[in-house]
């Protein structure tokens, strides 16, 4: 069973608000948790669901009525329900002012509570909020490996049952949108159809961070590389690199390779570039010899 | 969809039940641009959702064009903010590791 839903509280009202109060405060609510106002608030999202819900209900005599008699018993309110029905049955409809429209496809239902008091909703409303012209914008989420992200891919993603061929291009961050025009809801009345937007979501697989097109990295080095100088090679997702190690390079040494980091998205050949942190690992696990050999030095250091 | 690239003013406006003047204040505002093709007046598809979007402000929390014009623009800088906010978290995120 549904939980009861206090509408009065939402809209901030006490019982014997007037019809000219709450008309006001759904009004005042509304400005503020319009969806087209807060784009990317999941949170106003809902709230704005639940003004509208609570404005259905108290806005309308009728349901206003059912609404206060039954309160939270409303669970026995089916015998009244059915009477309702009957005398609503040929009653024009007295107000005229619905519902907004802002949602997107989800959460565009109101509450069990609602549908088990009232039923599903009055169809003519139902369309009446539903102004679009042009159709739905469709918004879906692609995972992709960081190391995949590196090249330039084809895909087959499945939206509403439709088998979609997309180009990722090389280069793609994570929190990326691409727009696919016109695989999104149909337009109505022959207005064009949605969108679909891609969200792309990283996941880094790689011991690398990405920051824009730059990647940095740790990279050991043991101590004798680093005193005396020497090579060492690593992996990154371009290939092998061999690393000139100068002499005497202090621990935490940063470098930068110029074009080894990420491809740029959609600029072919243009890569960013490759941080490297040294860390200079110490020997472990010394034998007597070469615990002598660096007494010697210590010596020589006095 | 590339039949629908324009769209007749007339159709949109009397699907959404708005009046002309509203379209072109919005114009005059310089947030949306119409065609003009022999004495007929079109909307560029591409912006139909955000017209959509000021249209349903419009006519859903009565806010009138002037109103609409600055929203739209405070719009457009909190999505440009929103944006920079998430690229400045990319980078602290490097710092922080």
């Amino acid at each position: 069973m549904a939980n009861f839903i206090d509408y009065y509280k939402i809209l901030g009202l006490s019982k014997d608000a007037t019809s000219d109060d709450i008309k006001k405060a759904y009004r005042k609510l509304a400005r503020k948790f319009h969806p087209d106002l807060n784009p990317n608030d999941t949170e106003a999202h809902k709230k704005f669901q639940q003004i509208n819900e609570a404005n259905e209900v108290l806005s309308d005599a009728e349901k206003r009525k059912k609404y206060d008699q039954y309160g939270e018993n409303w669970k026995h309110a089916d015998q009244f329900e059915q009477a309702q029905h009957q005398r609503s049955a040929g009653r024009p409809s007295a107000e005229d002012y619905s519902g907004f429209s802002g949602f997107n496809n989800e959460g565009g239902d109101f509450s069990d509570f609602f549908e088990q008091l009232f039923g599903q909703r009055h169809s003519s409303r139902q369309q009446k909020t539903n102004v679009r012209y042009r159709g739905e914008d469709y918004n879906a989420e692609l995972k992709q490996k960081l190391s995949d992200a590196y090249t330039t891919r084809k895909e087959i993603i499945t939206v509403n049952g439709n088998n979609i061929r997309i180009t990722i291009p090389a280069g793609i961050e994570g929190g990326q949108v691409i727009k696919l025009k016109g695989y999104g809801g149909p337009g109505i009345n022959g207005g064009p159809n949605g969108d679909l937007y891609i969200k792309f979501v990283m996941d880094n697989d790689t011991n690398l961070n990405r920051t824009g097109n730059d990647l940095s990295m740790t990279v050991d080095v043991p101590l004798y590389t680093a005193i005396l100088g020497g090579e060492v090679t690593i992996d990154t997702l371009g290939g092998k690199i061999k690393l000139k190690i100068p002499p005497e390079t202090l621990n935490g040494t940063k470098t930068r390779l110029k074009g080894k980091g990420f491809p740029v998205y959609k600029e072919e050949g243009k890569y960013g570039d490759l941080f490297i942190t040294y860390n200079i690992k110490l020997p472990t696990g010394l034998s007597e010899e070469e615990k002598n050999l660096f007494r010697q030095l210590a010596n020589l250091n006095k | 969809m590339e039949e629908n690239e324009l769209i007749p003013a007339d159709d949109f406006c009397s699907y959404h039940q708005v009046s002309w003047a509203f379209i072109t204040s919005l114009e005059d505002a310089g947030i949306i641009e119409i065609k003009r093709v022999e004495q007929q007046h079109f909307i560029q598809s591409e912006q139909l959702k955000e017209l959509e979007k000021l249209v349903r402000l419009h006519t859903e929390l009565e806010i009138n064009s002037e109103g609409i014009a600055a929203i739209a623009h405070l719009l457009q800088r909190m999505n440009e903010l929103h944006r920079e906010l998430l690229t400045v978290r990319q980078k602290l995120q490097f710092y922080e590791h």
